[in-house]
């Protein structure tokens, strides 16, 4: 039965999330009850949603053996050029300015990454170079296409996207979509264990199985609940699952089934375990780091999204840093930097682990710089760990 | 306080080079070659294509022109190395003063010399040369915070204030707060402001300080009177934060700038005051000690500064404007922002500039 366990559940992940519950406690009980409120759990979930959608991205970009340091200025200029197409070519609140803004920034973030992704595999520059390139570039044009102006507002679809008073989906349709997924838990474990039988697999022992699901679908009703439990200022309306947040957990579900279950992703894993010897089976492994770059500045434009509409501004500022935040959430999610292995739900985990500290050091009145040290130590820490336990032959 | 791309440098050896330049003071000669002549007034921009120092320029030639003075100007396009060569150009042409917006308060330091050399007066532009020997016209940072902070006080006297603040590695923050306390801290004393919070914000953006005042409304559990924000960015993130707990409006917000769409959200009710730095007026300003100095006399108002290096400096320190909804007339009659884009989208109680 233990042996059984240990198969059943990432060893890492259950760290992390025990870890995370003891910082959540921790911190609960220096604020006197606060951090974990419903209205701190809900403003907490929409902080990490930027970092969140970006880490996820991010993930694939270190397994091949790359980085990219450009990401939060690729966010800011999109965020500028955003609100420069939802302010100068469309009627701002027209019916199809909100849409149309989500496809341009989605697109030139895709065709930046595409860009940059070029450089890295066809020109052969190093991705460090070619993005801290990046970096230095898209901050400063995006303070140039607009002279460093703030735009704003921005139109009032569009701000639905980044939560915000009207940004989420109320109590019915979060419940509704909450059952939906416990069902979907239940099907997916249900089909997994017909095909093990089907395949003359012996499946896990059924109470293993059956306490997991339990304890997903617990997850999935408490969150929902939390999610709920939050008023809308002043009135006694709940809240429901903010908008950013549904965009990331739909990003977090689709990048993890195109790094697990599809050809792109194992060519990923593959290439960034052993370059050579992808290169040798057969991969294009050029068009592959284009494609990764690519994804991650798609990504990127949806960060931009999301963080535009929950400021409500097109700002040149934005973003500034913001790409050492994402690749520390990679890392301390358990990505190693020399490539080959990650996990994209430990890099949220990681954002999530990040925010929690830095929203908890702001609800006790820490100040920032001694913020950016205990995060700063922290990173170090994790990795340190993660370290060990990989050398000590944890799964 | 707009966050520059650029770092100006202050350097230890800033000290030796205005030691050795200490002797020969400008202020005492005359700009004698050219004293018979209409005056020739150079400038050196650093980066005279964004667009805000077309509107120095603007204020410049509008006391230059009609003073009879001929205006002669060089781009050093954010050269530290070609704004040299500018100034050595500039004086070779023959200046009565010279007008240096530098690039870099330590590398235009030779160019000064020159001009010193010739007995050529020299003022430092906007922001700061290093050295004693230049008449430094800018906008006074201590009043920027105390005019922000009188204007707040007005609108929230009483309660729970919290300080949104630049970055804690820019020293300009420290400027600042030290304006703000000149008002707040007789208040705090009193009891009447009691100070709940306080975060700087890395690099000043809007999305951290957004995240901050988010939580600083959670702490508070909203019960929050003004958030004293240090510049535009920022109160538009805390705006943001503000919004979402249907708060926008009914807490003190302030900013700096003058920002269009905060100037926007003034007229909208939605912010109290932003500190506006209008280049116009500094640019006049600048061009009239120009013709002081070439005449070889003081400088009405001038007061003294002190350098990063510790050096003496003659200054004249313009006062900001504080623009609240009582005045946003001011920045449509300089033709900062045109009337139709500060009143879009105002509702209910209309500001007389938009009436």
């Amino acid at each position: 039965m233990a042996a059984g366990w240990r198969a059943a559940v990432d060893t890492r992940l259950a760290v992390m999330l025990l870890i995370l519950a003891l910082v959540w406690v921790g911190l609960d009980l220096l604020t006197g009850g606060r951090f974990l409120s419903a209205r701190n759990l809900f403003n907490l979930s929409l902080q990490v949603t930027v970092t969140g959608i970006m880490a996820t991205g991010m993930v694939l970009v270190i397994v091949a053996r790359q980085i990219d340091l450009s990401v939060g200025s690729v966010m800011g200029f999109m965020g500028v050029a955003g609100a420069l197409v939802q302010t100068d070519f469309l009627p701002v609140d027209g019916p199809h300015t909100w849409w149309i803004a989500l496809a341009a920034m989605l697109a030139g973030g895709a065709a930046l990454g595409a860009l940059q992704g070029a450089l890295v595999a066809y020109a052969a520059i190093p991705a460090f170079v070619v993005t801290l390139g990046g970096l230095l570039f898209f901050r400063n044009a995006a303070y140039f296409i607009n002279k460093g102006e703030t735009i704003a507002p921005l139109d009032s679809t569009f701000q639905l996207m980044g939560g915000g008073l009207r940004g989420a989906i109320g109590t019915t349709a979060s419940w509704t979509l909450c059952a939906l997924a416990c069902a979907a838990v239940l099907a997916s474990v249900l089909m997994s264990r017909s095909r093990q039988e089907r395949f003359g697999v012996r499946p896990r022992p059924i109470a293993i199985d059956a306490v997991l699901t339990a304890a997903a679908m617990a997850a999935i009703v408490a969150f929902v609940a939390v999610m709920n439990a939050y008023k809308q200022p002043g009135t006694d309306i709940g809240m429901g699952i903010p908008v950013p947040v549904l965009i990331l957990i739909g990003v977090v579900i689709g990048m993890s089934i195109l790094a697990r279950r599809t050809a792109f992703g194992r060519h990923v894993f593959a290439y960034g375990g052993n370059p050579e010897a992808a290169r040798l089976a057969g991969i294009d492994v050029r068009w592959l780091i284009l494609k990764i770059f690519a994804l991650m500045g798609l990504l990127t434009g949806l960060a931009a999204v999301v963080i535009s509409a929950r400021l409500n501004a097109g700002a040149s500022a934005t973003g500034t840093m913001a790409e050492l935040n994402v690749i520390a959430a990679a890392v301390i999610g358990g990505t190693s930097l020399a490539g080959g292995v990650g996990r994209i739900v430990g890099a949220v985990l990681g954002a999530l682990f990040m925010q929690s500290l830095e929203s908890g050091m702001i609800l006790l009145g820490i100040s920032s710089p001694l913020q950016k040290m205990v995060l700063a130590g922290v990173l170090i820490l994790a990795v340190w760990a993660d370290h060990r336990a990989r050398k000590a032959g944890a799964p | 306080m707009r966050v520059s791309m650029s770092t100006t440098a202050l350097c230890s050896a800033a000290l030796a080079v205005a030691a050795l330049a200490g002797g020969l003071s400008p202020f005492a000669l005359p700009g004698a070659a050219w004293a018979q002549e209409a005056p020739r007034i150079c400038v050196s921009w650093r980066h005279f294509q964004e667009e805000r120092w077309k509107i120095d320029e603007a204020g410049m030639r509008s006391v230059l022109d009609p003073a009879g003075a001929t205006y002669v100007s060089a781009d050093a396009q954010s050269d530290p190395q070609k704004q040299l060569a500018d100034i050595e150009g500039l004086l070779t042409g023959g200046c009565s003063a010279i007008i240096i917006l530098a690039q870099d308060s330590q590398a235009v330091l030779p160019g000064l010399q020159a001009a010193v050399a010739q007995g050529v007066p020299v003022i430092a532009y906007d922001a700061p040369i290093d050295s004693a020997d230049a008449l430094f016209v800018s906008f006074d940072n201590v009043a920027v915070g105390r005019l922000m902070a009188e204007a707040m006080v007005a609108a929230a006297p009483k309660g729970n204030w919290a300080l949104i603040e630049g970055d804690a590695a820019h020293s300009i923050v420290n400027i600042f707060r030290e304006g703000q306390m000149q008002v707040l801290k007789p208040l705090i004393d009193k009891g009447d402001i009691k100070i709940v919070a306080q975060q700087n914000i890395q690099n000043w953006t809007p999305d951290l300080a957004q995240q901050a005042v988010e939580q600083i409304l959670t702490k508070e559990n909203n019960a929050i009177d003004a958030v004293l924000a240090m510049n535009d960015g920022m109160s538009t993130g805390s705006a943001a934060a503000l919004a979402a707990q249907n708060l926008l409006g009914s807490v003190a917000l302030s900013g700096q700038d003058g920002d269009r769409v905060v100037l926007n959200r003034i007229a909208k009710g939605q912010q109290t005051v932003t500190i506006w730095k209008n280049a116009s007026t500094l640019g006049a300003a600048a061009a009239q000690a120009a013709l002081s100095l070439a005449a070889g006399q003081p400088v009405e108002g001038a007061g003294t500064f002190t350098t990063g290096s510790g050096a003496q400096q003659p200054s004249l320190l313009l006062e900001p404007v504080a623009v609240t909804r009582d005045n946003l007339a001011v920045v449509v009659d300089a033709g900062w922002i045109p009337k139709a884009e500060l009143c879009a989208g105002v509702t209910g109680s209309v500001p007389a500039a938009c009436q």
